[in-house]
């Protein structure tokens, strides 16, 4: 990286900023991304079901609850069962903000909703639990957050995720477009946000994988899936993962993300969020196992 | 001057769009939106930069709804001009071709056309054969009302035809735009704006494919400026042979810039230097001719 900033040339040297491993030609933007940290390795768990969304692209709530509840708990262990790994991550005294995305590919409020559930089952009142997107005020007053994004590509980020959902929190949402979407990852470490993330659920039911910035359904898919993790670096290198074979699938060659999503290797090595590296992420996979695309 | 201001005010109302409330059968819609630039992240966050990028004026919403239907959400784009009308619609034209506007096409629920100085999108939430039929005579409807058609940018003529893969010629200004199609640098090393105007278009021959990239600039100064900039950013190894610049890139595809008058012509991804070379210079000659159609040999 020079003055000039990232170019196509530093993602073809491989040198980007220190983050090797980027590249264009097959963009794996998340491999090999050696030797930075030291962290342990991550847990990603995808939840399937052919059946998560109806023919017409609802929500079916009990196989998707099923799902939540499979994904949280392989998240957070091998041998949990699905209310103790809720227990594990929030108290009755916790006030929990879930943050949805609602530009492009919104979060499906059916998931929020089966969200809201699980956490009253843990005995936090419906009172304590806030529908967070921009609401900074909200942030602020909870003790902890659960990311809630539907995984979608984004025009101006690459991505437009996992890290790309606290935006608004920065109250200056354009000062992270284009070059500056390397510093996604500092809103994450903004005082009222640091540390709260206790939970990452990616809605994969239906990603969409190009364009924006408005809903484009040329490039979007049933997956049918839920991500669920405690890194949200690491869910992100996940989803990123899926959308880039998704493209690729598509055009039948590589076709990189454009602008390539360099908020991901950043939260890693900028802002310490997590692992971008596959390499130290294990992912656990269950259900419908057919184009799982990671 | 409040009168002037008044008769502004009815001319601009007088000019105002009212989109169908009924389209088809059973079809009802809520009230219409109109959206302004000064609005646009309010009605589409993160996503106001790409009409932005084409000076939108105002954008027309309407929803229609049908029981046991996908509700159909159509925008329509007012543009100041014709070409960025139809440089919105030269973003993406995959999908099946139909016969609505100057041009539109129809793709899994969503219909996309542009007429005049109007770039219309229609989605429906889900796809169905009722849905489809809808948003095309929809889309007709909201035609007629767009007025006479216009042209083309006049910048497409900077694209020499013969090899040209004219489906994928793009029409745009800023550099998001660009590194939405073909991603160069996080900074913006050709200085784009809306005061310029760029085409990008695939070049494919027996030896490979090339991306031509032209752009123009409001005078020979700025692009004076910006050649300085993208060689020393980009290609700051390159050679120089006369009135071109070329350089090779890591992935061994070669790059070259040249510059006529006020426009950067562009070489990329080119499979050899001397492919390169010969698309240069068939680009040189053809713009120095003032970009005249058929003078391409």
């Amino acid at each position: 990286m020079t003055s000039e900033g990232i170019t196509r040339r530093d993602f073809l040297k491989g040198t980007v900023a220190g983050v090797a491993g980027f590249a264009l030609g097959n963009a794996p933007y998340v491999y090999g991304t050696s030797g930075a940290s030291q962290r342990s390795t991550s847990v990603v768990a995808i939840v399937r079901s052919q059946e998560a969304l109806t023919k017409d692209m609802s929500v079916n709530l009990d196989v998707c609850k099923e799902m939540l509840r499979t994904a949280v708990a392989q998240a957070l262990g091998d041998k949990i069962e699905p209310s103790a790994a809720w227990k594990k991550l929030f108290k009755p005294s916790d006030t929990v903000g879930i943050v949805t995305s609602k530009a492009v590919n919104p979060t499906h409020m059916e998931l929020v909703e089966l969200v809201k559930l699980e956490l009253m089952s843990v005995g936090i009142p419906n009172h304590k639990i806030r529908f967070i997107q921009r609401e900074i005020d909200l942030v602020k007053e909870c003790s902890a957050l659960i990311a809630l994004p539907a995984l979608k590509a984004h025009w101006l980020t690459g991505i437009g995720t996992v890290l790309k959902l606290y935006i608004m929190f920065s109250g200056k949402p354009s000062d992270y477009h284009n070059e500056n979407s390397a510093k996604l990852g500092e809103i994450w470490n903004l005082d009222f946000v640091k540390g709260k993330t206790r939970l990452v659920l990616i809605d994969a039911l239906r990603p969409t994988c190009d364009k924006g910035p408005q809903v484009d359904p040329r490039y979007q898919w049933v997956y049918g899936g839920i991500i669920a993790s405690t890194d949200p670096v690491a869910a992100e290198a996940v989803g990123l993962k899926i959308i880039q074979a998704k493209r690729d699938e598509i055009k039948g060659e590589p076709w990189p993300l454009s602008p390539p999503p360099i908020c991901v290797v950043a939260a890693d090595r900028e802002y310490g969020l997590g692992n971008s590296d596959l390499k130290k992420i294990r992912i656990k996979k269950f259900g419908w196992n057919q184009n799982w695309l990671i | 001057m409040i009168w002037l201001l008044a008769a502004l005010l009815m001319l601009d109302n007088s000019a105002e769009i009212q989109l169908p409330a009924s389209p088809c059968p059973g079809w009802t819609s809520d009230k219409q939106r109109r959206v302004l630039p000064s609005d646009i992240f309010d009605y589409m966050n993160g996503a106001g930069e790409l009409y932005l990028g084409y000076s939108f004026k105002k954008l027309y919403v309407r929803e229609y709804n049908k029981k046991g239907q996908p509700s159909l959400l159509c925008e329509l784009y007012e543009l100041p001009s014709s070409a960025d009308a139809y440089g919105l619609f030269s973003q993406d034209r995959t999908g099946e071709p139909i016969d609505i506007g100057q041009e539109a096409i129809y793709a899994s629920g969503l219909l996309l056309a542009w007429h005049g100085r109007y770039f219309l999108r229609i989605l429906a939430d889900r796809e169905t054969p009722e849905s489809k039929l809808c948003s095309i005579k929809l889309a007709r409807l909201v035609m007629k009302l767009c007025g006479p058609p216009g042209e083309k940018p006049s910048a497409l003529e900077w694209l020499p035809k013969r090899g040209l893969d004219e489906k994928s010629v793009k029409y745009f200004h800023t550099h998001s735009c660009l590194n939405y199609f073909h991603f160069l640098s996080t900074q913006n090393i050709l200085r784009l704006s809306t005061s310029t105007e760029a085409v990008m278009g695939k070049y494919i021959t027996d030896k490979g494919k090339s991306l031509v990239l032209v752009v123009g600039y409001p005078n020979e100064n700025d692009a004076r400026s910006a050649w300085n900039q993208f060689c020393s950013s980009y290609i700051p190894g390159g050679t120089t042979l006369g009135r071109y610049a070329l350089d090779v890139l890591e992935d061994k595809t070669w790059v070259g810039i040249a510059r006529v008058r006020n426009r950067l012509l562009i070489v990329l991804e080119s499979p050899s230097k001397q492919e390169c070379m010969t698309l240069l210079e068939r680009l040189v000659v053809y713009n120095s001719k003032k970009g005249e159609a058929g003078n391409d040999k």
